[in-house]
């Protein structure tokens, strides 16, 4: 793979110490959830993986577990700093950003992005990019996250309610403006494409 | 899945953490709104109520 990486506006500063809380809150969050779904579609021992998005390297490290010994696991992100070492022996960390970078094609039975093409300027190149580089039969899962609703809590008009909604309607308002959409985790199963 | 957890509050602070200087920059919030959701986010009481939904899907690439 490529790590050009030349053209990026993800809005968050994953330079900053913050960014270690962000993933460490996210891996808290939605960990069980992403296993859960790579158990059913059966990663198991020699699998190849593509972890895009890793993060802080969490779902890495699982896919390194199934995989075993005889697997692979490229983990990539725009910044890898913050993939936690020391790393598994089948885990190869490259930097890539999957809006611009290519991929190589049919070679992974699972690729796996969170939180990712909602960030993505380039997000149908991207998911084709993600399509290609799957083998026959390779299984790809994508997440996004849905924003709370604050206007629909128990009790909007409270002021602090009133702010949360502030800070929600500002954080998606940045990241509309660096190309990003938040909307995109209900639209997820309707740009899904059925065949390949 | 959305739950209650502290990661919730968390996840909202670093997203302020890393976002805010673009939101003040872009003028969408000022300095004293966000210092002001910051200690909302730090009461152990965060009124949070849940997680945001992950919404996931998958699919599989056919036979060549």
């Amino acid at each position: 793979m490529n790590s050009a990486a030349t053209s990026c506006n993800y809005p968050f500063d994953n330079a900053a110490p913050a960014a270690g809380d962000r993933f460490a809150n996210l891996s808290a969050l939605y960990d069980d959830v992403t296993c859960r779904h790579l158990d059913r579609f059966g990663i198991g021992a020699g699998w190849t993986c593509l972890e895009i998005g890793a993060g802080g390297g969490s779902i890495a490290c699982f896919m390194s577990r199934r995989a075993g010994a005889r697997g692979r696991v490229v983990a990539t992100d725009i910044n890898t700093d913050w993939i936690a070492g020391p790393l598994p022996a089948n885990v190869k960390v490259q930097r890539h950003n999957i809006g611009v970078d290519p991929l190589p094609e049919a070679a992974f039975d699972v690729v796996h992005a969170r939180a990712v093409l909602t960030f993505v300027p380039e997000r149908h190149a991207a998911l084709a990019r993600m399509i290609a580089a799957l083998k026959p039969k390779g299984w790809l899962l994508i997440e996004e996250m849905l924003p709370p609703v604050t206007e629909a809590w128990d009790r909007p008009h409270e002021p602090d309610v009133v702010l949360a909604g502030k800070a929600r309607r500002a954080v998606t308002e940045v990241v509309r403006r660096a190309g990003g959409d938040m909307g995109i985790a209900q639209r997820l199963p309707g740009i899904w494409p059925p065949r390949t | 899945m959305a739950y209650r957890t502290g990661a919730v509050a968390g996840l909202a602070k670093a997203n302020m953490d890393q976002l805010g200087g673009a939101i003040l920059a872009a003028g969408l919030m000022d300095a004293a709104e966000l210092e002001r959701y910051r200690l909302i986010l730090d009461k152990s009481d965060c009124f949070y109520p849940a997680s945001m939904a992950l919404i996931s899907v998958w699919g599989r690439r056919q036979l060549a």
